[in-house]
């Protein structure tokens, strides 16, 4: 997990809803409200007249109860995810930023694309999180002559007592993790197939259409270095996954930590962390996080950009800004902060526009990697300051051949 | 009750929000008097240091006020003191206008203000940094259904923060800081050239001068160059130009005209030596370069011609 910035993030202090003196606050702000109503109406005056004060400020909606299932989940999230954190820590070592973005994934009920070198850890850390939430899981080792079948399932003929009738035959797409390992291995075809299951939650075979389970997730992999008898997964199924992450080396404390864990005897194990149930709660009060409409402002203006040419040929189509204002909310909610943050966008940006966009030749010839090109429009919507060395010498205009646009 | 409890809240933050607003459109106000203040002050110290008052003396509008001083009873002041304020505070308004930030104050001054809520926001955020994000998600969201109890939860305790924001925090002390030394700085100035008459080397009168019709005035000759003093009479041979193609006869029948070789043997003569040609003016390259083919002859017989009559 990232180390919490904000000192200040309220961490579920449900108490404020509870104690006296909350009460007390309440009572007397009901005073003053009907008090400042007799005096002021609620007109609003010159200096207001056209800002949102101006609407009707009281909201009239019946008197309800929260569904209280949905509050219990959200007064015990911060054990929740703690718990779930630690378990998968028992089996990950370091990897904190990559655990928080495919738990993000699954709380947005999202994909997830891990691409890095061999052996860092994509499938364990997958498997490890399947592990942790209660979820059915299968797993799908992508080779060249995998076929469509062979992951939707098949209708097979089946015997009994004399009779013969047909029956499906469930693929490995039939559960709620799905760990695609080594995606950028299956044939075209292949991956169109998963492509059904990833967006419609479907899968039709021999004109039936089966349901899959909720939730339905697919997690896959791929490794950035193998270009022989790979197939790169075309742009309209990369703009499936809600994130891609990349899964970094260890430093060295953190490789130290993996060989002696996994030089033991005994392998180490996790237990359950999360219900399905529970997941879907959380699923469910990631979309109440709520985010500033300034926020949410500028995180659109910074997916237009991508679209504005200079080092990205093509830009992130409207389901970006879906994406980031989903995780950053999934985030915000994983760090124990009832609100949206900056930082949260900030940190969401990079996995969720980094395969939406294509650079072009120029800044890819001069070594631009998408995450350059994302951080350089972070600046320019004034999400991140200019770093102080990024001068002519560096950075990413640095980069760019001259006269290239920016 | 928890729509009741929710109602407060709604009015805690809108009446928290219209409070700032007012509070930083006041701040503001004083900012862009300080700062209106330092320019003119500065502009003012300039305008003294120079003697731009002079510049009335001038103009023909304002040259019969000057030295007058209008009928005020109990004040003394005279007209191109007036003038020159007058002029110093439309400059610095303009000064003031050409920033874009103030521009857009000084439309403000005329059109109807905009609201200023996001920004008094923004800067109880940056003053609060525990408020940051928060108050504007809680208020943008403050109308949202109580049973969101996410909301309902940062709605309460915001409302509960913003108690203990003080507006004196929200003041740009640097800003303020800056405005003030301006005018302490130009003010101490103005005091010193006001107490010692000290100004600068040259006034608008001077300046005009010297370009009294929008031309360099020539600039006297001295001494050594003036018609009484003999041996500054040029003697090198008048400027010739020739023009390319076309032929010129120099010639000069011998004995004609009169020179300089009389006055050297002291006879009197009526010999008036010619005023010195404008230093400006040279001579055409065309003479030295182009100089046709005899001429140079020519122009020697003519001296050999005049050496041997004299």
């Amino acid at each position: 997990m990232e180390p919490e910035t904000n000192e200040t993030s309220y961490r579920y202090s449900k108490n404020n809803l509870n104690d006296t003196d909350s009460k007390k606050e309440f009572a007397e702000s009901a005073e003053t409200a009907e008090t400042a109503a007799d005096s002021e109406s609620y007109a609003p005056d010159a200096n207001v007249s056209d800002s949102p004060a101006a609407e009707p400020a009281v909201y009239s909606a019946p008197e309800s109860v929260a569904d209280p299932a949905l509050l219990k989940t959200y007064e015990n999230a911060h054990k929740i995810f703690t718990t779930l954190f630690d378990e998968i820590g028992k089996v990950i070592v370091g990897q904190q930023e990559v655990v928080e973005q495919v738990m993000i994934a699954l709380l947005c009920n999202g994909h997830a694309l891990l691409e890095s070198n061999p052996g860092l850890g994509k499938t364990l850390t997958i498997s490890t999180i399947s592990k942790v939430v209660d979820l059915s899981f299968n797993r799908i080792q992508c080779t060249p002559d995998l076929m469509p079948a062979d992951i939707t399932g098949t209708t097979i003929v089946e015997e009994h007592g004399g009779d013969k009738k047909f029956r499906f035959e469930h693929g490995p797409v039939f559960a709620n993790i799905v760990l695609a390992d080594e995606i950028n291995r299956a044939s075209p075809k292949t991956q169109s197939a998963l492509l059904e299951a990833m967006q419609e939650k479907q899968v039709t075979v021999a004109g039936h259409t089966y349901p899959l389970d909720k939730p339905f997730f697919v997690l896959a992999t791929q490794n950035p270095i193998e270009q022989e008898g790979t197939y790169p997964l075309p742009e309209a199924q990369l703009d499936r996954f809600l994130l891609k992450i990349l899964v970094p080396y260890p430093d060295y404390k953190e490789e130290l930590e993996i060989v002696n864990r996994y030089t033991a005897q005994s392998s180490p194990a996790t237990s359950r962390g999360i219900s399905k149930d529970t997941l879907v709660s959380l699923q469910k009060l990631t979309k109440d996080v709520p985010i500033a409409e300034d926020l949410k402002t500028r995180t659109i203006q910074l997916v237009i950009k991508t679209r504005d040419g200079g080092a990205i040929e093509y830009g992130a189509s409207p389901r970006a800004s879906i994406a980031i204002i989903l995780a950053a909310k999934a985030r915000a909610l994983i760090h124990g902060r009832n609100y949206v943050a900056e930082e949260d966008v900030i940190a969401i940006s990079y996995p969720v526009l980094r395969h939406r966009i294509i650079l072009s030749f120029e800044a890819e010839r001069s070594g631009v990697t998408p995450d350059d090109a994302i951080e350089d429009l972070l600046i320019d919507a004034g999400f991140l300051k200019p770093k102080p060395q990024e001068n002519e010498s560096s950075g990413l205009r640095a980069k760019l051949p001259f006269g290239a646009k920016k | 009750m928890k729509n009741e409890q929710n109602r407060g809240i709604i009015l805690d933050l809108e009446i928290f929000t219209r409070k700032m607003d007012s509070v930083i459109r006041r701040y503001r106000t004083i900012y862009d008097l300080l700062e209106f203040l330092a320019i003119a002050l500065i502009t003012l110290l300039i305008a003294v240091f120079f003697n731009l008052d002079d510049i009335f003396k001038l103009i023909p509008l304002t040259e019969p006020y000057v030295g007058l001083s209008p009928d005020i009873p109990f004040f003394s002041i005279t007209y191109e003191t007036i003038f020159m304020f007058f002029i110093v505070c439309l400059f610095s308004l303009l000064i003031l206008e050409l920033t874009e930030k103030n521009v857009k104050r000084i439309y403000k001054l005329f059109k109807k203000a905009p609201p200023q809520r996001k920004k008094s926001q923004d800067i109880v955020e940056d003053t609060y940094p525990e408020l940051k994000d928060r108050l504007k998600t809680a208020y943008d969201h403050r109308n949202a259904d109580p049973n969101n109890f996410i909301i309902t939860e940062l709605k309460t305790s915001v409302s509960s923060d913003v108690e203990g924001v003080s507006t004196s925090d929200l003041i740009d002390r640097k800003r303020v800081g800056y405005s003030l030394a301006a005018i302490v700085v130009a003010g101490l100035f103005l005091g010193f050239i006001f107490f010692t008459g000290f100004t600068g080397p040259f006034s608008p009168g001077d300046i005009y001068d010297r370009f009294p019709n929008g031309t360099i005035t020539q600039p006297p000759l001295d001494e050594n160059t003036s018609s009484n003093n003999s041996s500054s009479i040029p003697t090198e041979a008048p400027p010739i130009a020739a023009e390319p193609g076309v032929d010129i006869d120099v010639t000069l029948p011998p004995g004609a005209g009169t020179g300089p070789g009389d006055m050297l043997e002291g006879a009197e003569n009526n010999f008036t030596p010619s005023t010195p040609y404008p230093p400006e003016s040279l001579s055409s390259h065309h003479f030295y370069d182009t100089l046709p083919a005899g001429y140079e002859d020519i122009i020697k017989d003519y001296f050999k011609k005049l050496a041997e009559n004299s």
